[in-house]
């Protein structure tokens, strides 16, 4: 009787310390060990979140749409005192072949102006893939010749790679001149000047009412009435009237296109028109 | 009958033949069940706080990751924009560079042809002496050839008081 009470003891005994076993297993994975487990990966989310992020950039438009190049070389061609002829290379349709046959100086400027007329912005530009020239006739300022002008209407804004090119980087900008087609002067008919030669006039009188006028004073000692628009010179051109100052432009052409000089010339009573 | 049950008794096994002793057994099992069952459903509401959290957390990494995506995208078409806008001014310098060749070569020598591609620089010019040749050939090194680019140079005198004068790219 005593070993049956014993043994049914010690079976009761070892299943209630398998329960206790089972269950602390079990609460601990289900709590402790959970929570931990999911406070670890709070903290390790915080730390990600807390790392600071660089500033974004700004989002970059999309590549400017440039003019078609035929209009843009007719257009730009217009400004210049020169012979012009271009077409689609039969190999591509991005590149092209341009010949001109022109002053030297006058050709190149042409070129810089077309690559130019892109540079500023993010647009399409030409990239030379063969630019050469022959001369035909020489003198001691210029020479006349043909310029070949083959470029690749570049508009891929993919990673190129980046070659050293094989000339310096540093020559002296073309100077190409602001021309406009659309500005010129208000009377583009220079017929008569009132002077052969500018220096050494003065304004004298300034007259807004009734009409407005302005009175010079020659090297001569002659006195002379201008209006708005007439030529006082070889390209310079009385362009507005003021009660205390006039306005002049100087005025040059390049083939159909005006060029005005951006800095006007103001002159005051008693200073010299100069 | 009597006989019957006690047979079946001694049949039993001997750990539940202490009906006082299975019930105390059973109830302190129960006991340690319900216990455990309780701490478990007590905890839920810190673990389901915690995975809020969490959830918070990882729509914020996803936002977070989503911006890292675009910013590598950014940072990629800034790079692009840069490398296109310094090859667009790169095209001009090349322009530049043949304008301040032409020039040269117009107050130094006679008739001239120019060839300029990328990999390849080549002039015909009429000289009035071999010296001039020379100097022209100075002229480039010094001031159009770029410094940093190793160049082959080839020079030769052809007929009619003409020199031919190529610099170009080394061969890979």
């Amino acid at each position: 009787m005593t070993s049956s009470v014993t043994k049914a003891g010690r079976f009761w005994m070892i299943l209630f310390i398998a329960c206790c076993v089972f269950c602390a297993a079990a609460g601990y994975l289900l709590t402790t060990y959970k929570s931990q487990e999911l406070r670890q990966l709070i903290l390790e989310n915080t730390k990600q979140l807390n790392t600071p992020m660089p500033e974004l950039p700004e989002s970059l438009n999309e590549l400017i749409p440039s003019p078609p190049v035929d209009k843009l070389l007719s257009t730009i061609a217009q400004r210049y005192p020169i012979d012009i002829h271009y077409k689609r290379s039969s190999h591509s349709s991005d590149v092209w072949v341009v010949s001109i046959k022109a002053m030297s100086r006058q050709a190149i400027r042409f070129v810089a102006n077309i690559a130019g007329s892109q540079h500023q912005q993010y647009s399409h530009y030409p990239e030379t893939e063969t630019i050469q020239w022959e001369s035909l006739k020489s003198n001691s300022d210029d020479a006349y010749g043909i310029l070949q002008w083959q470029f690749h209407w570049q508009a891929n804004s993919a990673a190129h790679h980046l070659e050293q090119p094989i000339h310096t980087t540093h020559s002296e900008p073309v100077n190409v001149p602001t021309l406009s087609c659309y500005d010129k002067p208000l009377s583009s008919a220079q017929q008569s000047f009132a002077f052969r030669e500018i220096t050494d006039t003065s304004l004298t009188a300034i007259q807004t009412s009734p009409v407005r006028k302005a009175v010079f004073k020659a090297n001569s000692e002659r006195f002379v009435t201008a209006f708005e628009g007439d030529w006082l010179a070889k390209q310079i051109q009385l362009d507005a009237i003021n009660p205390d100052n006039i306005t002049l432009s100087h005025w040059q052409r390049a083939g159909n296109c005006w060029h005005k000089h951006s800095q006007q010339l103001r002159i005051n009573k008693e200073s010299n028109a100069s | 009958m009597a006989s019957l049950n006690l047979v079946a008794k001694r049949k039993r096994s001997s750990v539940f033949q202490h009906p006082i002793l299975s019930l105390v057994g059973l109830s302190l099992c129960a006991a340690v069940f319900t216990f455990t069952l309780q701490l478990i459903v007590s905890y839920q509401p810190i673990l389901s706080n915690a995975r809020a959290i969490i959830q918070d957390q990882s729509q914020q990494l996803t936002q977070r990751n989503e911006k890292q995506r675009t910013y590598a995208a950014r940072k990629r078409a800034h790079a692009q924009r840069e490398n296109f806008l310094h090859k667009q001014q790169l095209e001009s310098k090349e322009i530049d560079a043949f304008a301040a060749l032409l020039k040269h070569l117009h107050t130094e020598f006679g008739e001239t042809a120019v060839k300029l591609n990328k990999n390849r620089l080549e002039i015909t010019a009429s000289y009035k002496s071999v010296d001039q040749t020379e100097s022209l050939k100075t002229w480039l090194i010094s001031n159009w050839k770029n410094p940093n680019l190793e160049t082959e140079f080839d020079k030769q005198l052809l007929p009619k008081h003409s020199v031919l004068l190529t610099m170009q790219r080394p061969s890979q």
